[in-house]
């Protein structure tokens, strides 16, 4: 089975863009060098 | 501008009235509804029309972990240069606890099943000098059992951030509002 990834939310709020979409590995694993156990308990195996 | 008062009988100008309507010391900039999500970003939220700025999180739900604020420029997170301190307490467990991390902004939570509201100052973010941040935090986890933080960070470098950003780190699911405030200088 593989990773459900996250979803991430982003809004420009300069332009007033909302947009919802999955993260991206690199910004899962930016997130995981600052908190090692980030989606452990999330991320069936 | 000093308060005007009127008298009755006085009439309204447009000039009186747009004085009023935009010498509010808190300026609505935008608010952002985020549901069942990870991280949630607020980019290009901070301009040289403000210099200080001030955010209210609401969250309605998470799946109970803790919540960080980072600085953002653009969609880059800054986790060097940061210095900040948690310090709290919670409720049941009569625990009170302080902090230190050199890589995110603010902790906060640890649990939002139930409301929660983050009330942070933003200094200064658009000008060549260090960010501070400060703020507080109430959250609970029961009806019974409520957390406190108190929150201070300080990005020690000239950058100038443009947003922010709160994620789980290993929750997938924060629902609530982020509304932001610019306070006006003068």
């Amino acid at each position: 089975m593989g990773y459900a990834m996250p979803k991430i939310t982003v809004h420009n709020i300069a332009t007033d863009e909302i947009i919802e979409r999955e993260m991206t590995r690199d910004e899962i694993m930016q997130i995981k060098e600052t908190f090692p156990d980030a989606f452990e308990e999330t991320s069936p195996e | 501008m000093a308060v005007k008062t009127f008298t009755t009988g006085e009439v309204l100008t447009a000039t009186d009235t747009n004085t009023y309507l935009n010498n509010g010391g808190l300026v609505y900039i935008s608010a952002t509804t985020f549901t069942t999500t990870a991280t949630a970003n607020f980019e290009n939220a901070f301009s040289s029309t403000y210099r200080n700025y001030r955010a209210i999180i609401e969250l309605t739900a998470s799946a109970g972990a803790a919540i960080y604020l980072r600085l953002l420029v653009g969609s880059t997170v800054q986790t060097a240069n940061i210095l900040s301190i948690q310090n709290g307490y919670s409720y049941s467990g009569g625990v009170s606890n302080s902090t230190r991390s050199d890589s995110y902004a603010l902790f906060g939570g640890g649990f939002a099943t139930y409301p929660s509201v983050y009330d942070v100052g933003i200094y200064a973010p658009q000008v060549a000098t260090y960010t501070t941040l400060h703020g507080q935090y109430t959250g609970g986890r029961s009806n019974t059992d409520s957390d406190y933080y108190n929150l201070s960070a300080r990005n020690i470098a000239t950058t100038q951030v443009d947003g922010f950003q709160i994620t789980t780190a290993s929750a997938t699911t924060l629902t609530g509002t982020m509304r932001l405030y610019g306070v006006r200088n003068a």
